[in-house]
């Protein structure tokens, strides 16, 4: 199953899908060129990756255009012509390396399995993008077997070089990466959601994302293995699994993320106080409108897993994750320094964290909201408001760039931009003001309670 | 909607998914976040919460009628607005049926800018129009 998803596992098709929006002329063309990328998880669609737009769609209006053979490059259109062209080179090459006796290429259009009209790619019975005739020898077997080796560092070591795509030792140019960086990256995230820890082992993506988020622990020194100290009731930890998707619904990245049963924390004992800061939307606004009247711009930034930041006071014992149980001690338990995503005191420890450093490079918090901080240097001035882990950040410029100098170094940031979509939010900042409007939640509204067909928009 | 708005229990009406209801109600008013227009209708709405019946669904769903045509508006913050803090008030009177209170409606202005707005049901009732409008006036201030 696992040797067949990975890397080097994409299907290249050519294929035309329909156009859709925007205004066409009589003698316009009505299609678009596209290429195959995986079949679509919840209905019988395929996912698509559509050359005019460069962007991947989920549709089933396609036809197989079998004539084009696969290796002909199709990023006539793209201008990563050249490195387009070698992954498909690199597409063929790769199978002649294994046992040589079946081709990675389903386009290649064998009289045996194309029918008349409708070709259709047969679907095999894994759960990411497939090359329905897989490798075969020495590398396929090797995948399977240490997929199956649970938990084990060995799944990320195994990877036989002959089925790695393209030259180890060349460089990519930035400018390049851009259009096909999705396609290298479709080829390593996995489209499903596991239920359970079992579940996610069997599969190497996972296993992947889980040990990100287990060596982000490492990083942030969020924890110690500890023998249990008598009369401790270890928290016990559980894994939630979540595919990331895009603006478009398609699976970007899959995120394991380690939580703590909080609810076996008891007030009073376990924790004192529970406490989330989030910004009054009527001050996120005066902030914008004050924003667009003084002339300066506001940005916004993420904090990369930002309560594994928060050091708590309380003593508190979690148990070894699911699936990562240390074999030499499986009855120790972690003791932590910081907070866990799920424990009662985790926001406010990330409160008091930010409030500090805040505090300590000069900044007033705000009388009335709390989640509003302002430093003020001579004229200068900066406003840096709170949104639990989304900071909206804007003033005067020298003081902006050294704040976010001055976040990076102390937290690891995930995001930085100018703010353009907050909370459900779209924002707009031009010359002559600002426009915020919710345009994307309404017509998702109107899609979801269309009153059976009612509703058109 | 008229502000007397038609709305009443509708005890003999045919009830509708309750569950269903609130949730439109709830992304309703979060949509109210940068759509001051619908506040009072989806306030008037989210009264029948506890029994809804097939004419307030249907309310609901002239609403979203209304949302369809004009989903692309916003609010807008010129650059050339003062800073200058400033609020409206005022109130219907005896605009509910059920209870006969009256709802007062506020927002404020900094500048040119419209950043906040409320649209609530006044806790008493109110004998003159006058009085509506004091309560109301009062609300804004707090």
């Amino acid at each position: 199953m696992t040797a067949q998803s990975e890397p080097s596992a994409c299907v290249w098709l050519q294929m035309l899908c329909a156009k859709v929006g925007g205004h066409l002329d009589k003698f316009d063309s009505r299609c678009s060129d596209g290429v195959f990328l995986g079949y679509a998880l919840n209905s019988r669609g395929f996912h698509v990756w559509n050359l005019d737009t460069k962007q991947v769609v989920e549709t089933c209006e396609v036809s197989f255009d079998k004539t084009m053979p696969c290796s002909t490059p199709v990023f006539e259109l793209s201008g990563d012509d050249e490195l387009g062209a070698s992954i498909f080179e690199e597409e063929e090459d790769a199978p002649e390396d294994g046992d040589g006796g079946t081709t990675t290429c389903a386009a290649d259009p064998t009289p045996s399995e194309t029918s008349d009209d409708d070709y259709i790619p047969p679907i095999t019975s894994t759960t990411t993008i497939d090359v329905p005739s897989t490798l075969e020898g020495p590398a396929a077997d090797a995948g399977e077997v240490t997929s199956r080796a649970t938990g084990s560092r060995a799944v990320q070591w195994d990877h036989p070089s002959e089925r790695i795509i393209g030259d180890i030792g060349s460089r990519t140019l930035r400018s390049q990466t851009g259009s096909v960086a999705f396609f290298a990256h479709f080829g390593f995230v996995a489209s499903f959601e596991p239920k359970d820890v079992g579940h996610a082992l069997s599969d190497s993506h996972w296993v992947n994302a889980m040990h990100e988020e287990l060596e982000n622990f490492e990083r942030n020194q969020v924890w110690k293995l500890v023998e249990p100290p008598p009369q401790c009731n270890p928290i016990g930890t559980k894994w939630v699994f979540k595919n990331k998707q895009d603006a478009d619904g398609v699976v970007v990245r899959n995120k394991a993320r380690l939580v703590a049963q909080g609810f076996c924390q008891k007030e009073g004992i376990d924790y004192e106080e529970t406490f989330a800061h989030v910004a009054r939307l009527e001050s996120i606004r005066i902030l914008l409108a004050l924003a667009a009247s003084k002339g300066f711009k506001l940005f916004q930034m993420d904090v990369k897993s930002a309560f594994l930041n928060g050091f708590i006071e309380e003593e508190v014992y979690v148990k070894q994750p699911p699936g990562f149980e240390n074999p030499k001690f499986p009855n120790r338990v972690f003791k932590l320094q910081k907070a866990l995503y799920g424990l009662k005191q985790a926001p406010r420890a990330w409160y008091d964290r930010l409030k500090k450093f805040l505090i300590g490079k000069g900044f007033k918090m705000g009388s009335v909201d709390k989640t509003l901080f302002l430093l003020s240097h001579g004229n200068d001035l900066l406003f840096v408001q709170i949104y639990v882990d989304d900071i909206i950040f804007g003033g005067s410029h020298a003081l902006v760039s050294k704040f976010a100098e001055q976040m990076s170094s102390e937290f690891e940031m995930s995001m930085m931009g100018e703010l353009q979509y907050f909370l459900g939010l779209q924002i707009k900042q031009m010359k002559e003001g600002t426009f915020i409007h919710q345009a994307k939640y309404t017509k998702d509204l109107i899609r979801k309670y269309n009153f059976g067909g009612d509703l058109k928009p | 909607m008229s502000s007397s708005g038609g709305l009443d229990k509708d005890e003999d009406g045919v009830a509708v998914d309750q569950k269903e209801y609130q949730g439109m109600i709830g992304s309703l008013l979060y949509l109210t976040a940068t759509r001051p227009d619908i506040l009072f209708a989806t306030g008037l709405c989210a009264r029948f919460q506890a029994f809804p019946r097939e004419s307030h669904l249907k309310t609901v769903k002239r609403n979203f009628r209304y949302l369809t045509h004009t989903s692309e508006l916003g609010l807008f913050y010129s650059a050339a607005s003062s800073i200058q803090l400033c609020g409206y008030s005022d109130a219907d009177y005896a605009g509910c049926k059920l209870d006969r209170k009256s709802t007062s409606g506020t927002c404020h202005f900094l500048g040119s800018s419209l950043v906040s707005w409320s649209s609530r049901k006044q806790s008493g009732v109110a004998l003159s129009t006058s009085e509506a409008k004091y309560v109301a006036a009062a609300s804004c201030c707090s």
